[in-house]
This record gives structure tokens, C-alpha cells and sequence, in this order.
């Protein structure tokens, strides 16, 4: 009778054994799944709940004095340039005092390391980007690559300011209005195809007798950005499979 | 005095049952270890569940083909097992790279500039086409049509905001 109700036991306690590691399996597949649906906010610096209508009524003003400037500009597409420069200029530096920033702006602080490959931003300063949402909320990526992934996933979030560092200087400058050079003798970070950025027009000519590659704006640079991010999954996936074939062939 | 070992080996599985059978929500990593990809917004567009399957036994799924590319965009250091997508007639989950896909444009309105629909049946794809206009094509096309998409909206997006939209 003793031996029954022993051997009952144990084989109840074998199958909570049993469930207790099912579960830890499910957790683990469910925590690796997680990353699809998402952590909206971790990935970026974003603003306080408490200090957001704040944010927002810095934004609204900053708009208004960057209308009102566009005004007097006329058809002047440099004076137009210079008020948008110093428009996102004022973006990022309110949002350094409203986060009560001790420091000056420094966005490798802020954003170490690219959120999406992890690279390391300081290393990869000439080609590090700095997005400023209109929430607040912000994003270091490594990258034109990476910072073209999180805009695309953030299709109906509308970017206040996004800046590069140029590609000499290392120092961050308006990636709309910047010269951009496509392709290339040096290869790109992330891609194949480079797209590096520019403050000054004469250092991308420079830089194309030297190197090579073709002048473009902003938005050839995202279209090209696009392009290759496909044909480079293919060019991966096609290098594994044959490395796969020629592993098994062996 | 049997009775002993079984209660040594009961006092073992109990602690090996507190072990393991711990809560989930303790189980799950910090926020900080967790693989952190923001929602993606063309899920609210038009819905194609997909899936990406790595080697290493993990996955990531999406609602949207847009999603999709973007997804595979991000994770270039992992190695592909298969691509799958949910068949848009039987809604059973096929192989994307062989299914049969339809490619169309949307009519005005919709929260889609074209439809990318797989089927996992020539015959199922053609009868949609018959019925709803567009034409049939791979998944390489699809995926090429997925990122001029891509580009196009946040060009489009960045031309509006210059303009105060």
C-alpha cells in the first residue's frame, strides 16, 4: 500500500517536474518571439509622460518661429535651408534642457551602441545617424541602413530632425540638406553600396575623384538605402546556401 | 522503512519542481535583454500574417509583407530556415518563396498603394485576379515591390513634413 501511494506520489511530482519545464520552454520561445510584437519606447530616448505637453508646446513654438522665418525668406531657397537648420538645431538643444541634461548635447552618449546591430556608434561616427521624433522621443543608429529600418517601422511617427555624422569631420550635421555620396570604392557600413554624408558639396567632389561614387540628395539616398537592403539579403542568403552546399558536397 | 528513499527522492523532485515550475513572468528576461524591435507600423495597413523562421529555432512573425522585409532587414547576421506567409484563400501557412503571389494596385481609399497576395495554388491566385484585376508574380518581385514601397513612403512622408502636412 506504502509502495502504491510512494509511487503515486512520484509520479504526480515527475509530471509538475515535467510541466515546470514545459513552462520555462514556453517562456523562452515566447520572450524570443516578443521582439516582432514589440517594446515600443525602450528602444529610444524618449520624453517623461510628465514633461510631454511640455515638449509638445516647445515644438508648437519652435514650428511657429520656423514658419514665420520661412516667410520672410521669400524664394530663397538658402535663407529657407538656413531656417530649417537652425530650427532642428533648437529642436535638439530644448529637448536637452526640458530632459535637464547636465552635459552638452552629445548624441554617442545618449545612444551608445545602434539598437538594431549593436554596433558601436563612436567607432562608426562618420556614419552614425540621430533621429528626433516629434513625440520627443529620439534614436542613435550606426547607420543610414539601420536608420532607414527605424523610420520605416515607424512609418506614422514623423521625424523633427534627422542628422548624420559627416563623413570627415565626424561632426553631426542635417542629413536632409547634407551631400551625399552613393557607392564607391569603400564599402559601406551595413551594406554593400556606401552612402556617406557630407556638410560641404567641395568634400564630396573630393571625395569622389578620390573614391568614386555619385553625388545625390537625401532622398536618393534612402532610395538607394531600400534597393540594396534586399539585393544584400540575397547576396547573404545566396554566399550561406553555397557555403551549406559545399559543407554537405565535402 | 522503504518509506525513506521515496521521501528523500519526493524532498529532491520537490525542490527540483520549485526550480523549474517557477512563475513565467519571473522567467521572462528584463526589458533591457529582450530583443527590442519597435511595433511595426505597416501592420495597421493592409494584414498578410508572415512568418521568419531562423536556424537557431527562433521566429519572428508580422501581420504585413512590408513588416516582413523590414524584419528580414534587421536580422542579416541569422540564418534563414524558411519564409512563410498565411495562403490569402485556404489561410493555411505556405512556403512565401513558393507560393504563387498577386500583385495589384489599390483602389482609392485603401490603406495600401498595391495588394501582395500569396496563394499556395496557381488556380486560386488566377481566380482572384479574375476577379479582382492584377497579375501574378514570384516572391522576388514582391519583395522588390515591398522596399520601393518602403522608400517611397518615408520620402513621401519626409516631403510632407518639409511642407508642415
Amino acid at each position: 500500500m506504502r509502495r502504491v501511494i510512494g509511487g503515486i506520489a512520484v509520479a504526480s511530482l515527475m509530471f509538475m517536474l515535467v510541466l515546470g519545464f514545459m513552462q520555462t520552454g514556453a517562456v523562452a520561445s515566447e520572450s524570443k518571439d516578443s521582439g516582432a510584437k514589440g517594446q515600443p519606447g525602450t528602444l529610444s530616448g524618449t520624453i517623461p509622460a510628465d514633461k510631454l505637453q511640455k515638449w509638445q508646446g516647445i515644438r508648437e513654438t519652435l514650428r511657429k518661429e520656423f514658419d514665420v522665418c520661412v516667410e520672410h525668406c521669400g524664394n530663397d531657397g538658402n535663407c529657407v535651408a538656413k531656417c530649417e537648420g537652425a530650427y532642428k538645431h533648437r529642436l535638439v538643444m530644448e529637448r536637452q534642457n526640458l530632459l535637464g541634461a547636465q552635459t552638452s548635447f552629445n548624441d554617442i552618449q545618449e545612444h551608445p551602441s545602434c539598437p538594431y546591430c549593436g554596433m558601436n556608434r563612436e567607432k562608426f561616427a562618420f556614419s552614425r545617424m540621430y533621429i528626433l521624433y516629434s513625440d520627443g522621443s529620439s534614436v542613435g543608429a550606426c547607420s543610414l541602413h539601420c536608420a532607414a529600418i527605424d523610420m520605416a517601422l515607424k512609418i506614422d511617427k514623423t521625424p523633427d530632425s534627422i542628422m548624420v555624422g559627416d563623413f570627415n569631420t565626424k561632426e553631426l550635421i542635417d542629413a536632409e540638406s547634407a551631400s551625399w555620396v552613393i557607392g564607391g570604392k569603400k564599402m559601406g557600413v551595413m551594406t554593400s553600396r556606401a552612402k556617406w554624408a557630407f556638410g560641404d558639396p567641395k568634400s564630396a567632389e573630393a571625395f569622389i575623384a578620390q573614391s568614386g561614387g555619385e553625388t545625390g540628395e537625401f532622398n536618393a539616398a534612402i532610395d538607394a538605402a531600400f534597393s540594396d537592403m534586399y539585393k544584400d539579403i540575397q547576396m547573404i542568403r545566396k554566399k550561406r546556401e553555397m557555403k551549406r552546399m559545399k559543407r554537405q558536397g565535402q | 522503512m522503504r518509506v525513506a528513499p521515496t521521501l528523500a527522492l519526493m524532498a529532491i523532485l520537490v525542490m527540483g519542481t520549485a526550480v523549474f515550475a517557477s512563475d513565467p513572468e519571473n522567467d521572462k528576461p528584463s526589458a533591457s535583454e529582450r530583443p527590442l524591435i519597435p511595433v511595426c507600423e505597416y501592420q495597421q495597413r493592409f494584414q498578410i500574417p508572415a512568418y521568419i523562421v531562423y536556424d537557431d529555432n527562433t521566429s519572428l512573425g508580422t501581420k504585413s509583407i512590408h513588416c516582413l522585409g523590414i524584419y528580414l532587414a534587421i536580422e542579416l547576421q541569422k540564418n534563414i530556415e524558411m519564409i512563410a506567409v498565411g495562403d490569402f484563400f485556404t489561410k493555411e501557412i505556405i512556403d512565401a518563396e513558393e507560393a504563387v503571389w498577386v500583385i495589384g494596385d489599390a483602389k482609392p481609399g485603401e490603406r495600401t498603394k498595391r495588394w501582395l497576395v500569396p496563394f499556395g495554388r496557381e488556380l486560386d491566385a488566377q481566380s482572384f485576379v479574375q476577379r479582382y484585376g492584377g497579375r501574378l508574380g514570384n516572391f522576388q518581385e514582391v519583395m522588390g515591390l515591398v522596399f520601393e514601397d518602403l522608400a517611397n513612403d518615408l520620402n513621401n512622408n519626409l516631403r510632407d513634413n518639409r511642407r508642415g502636412e
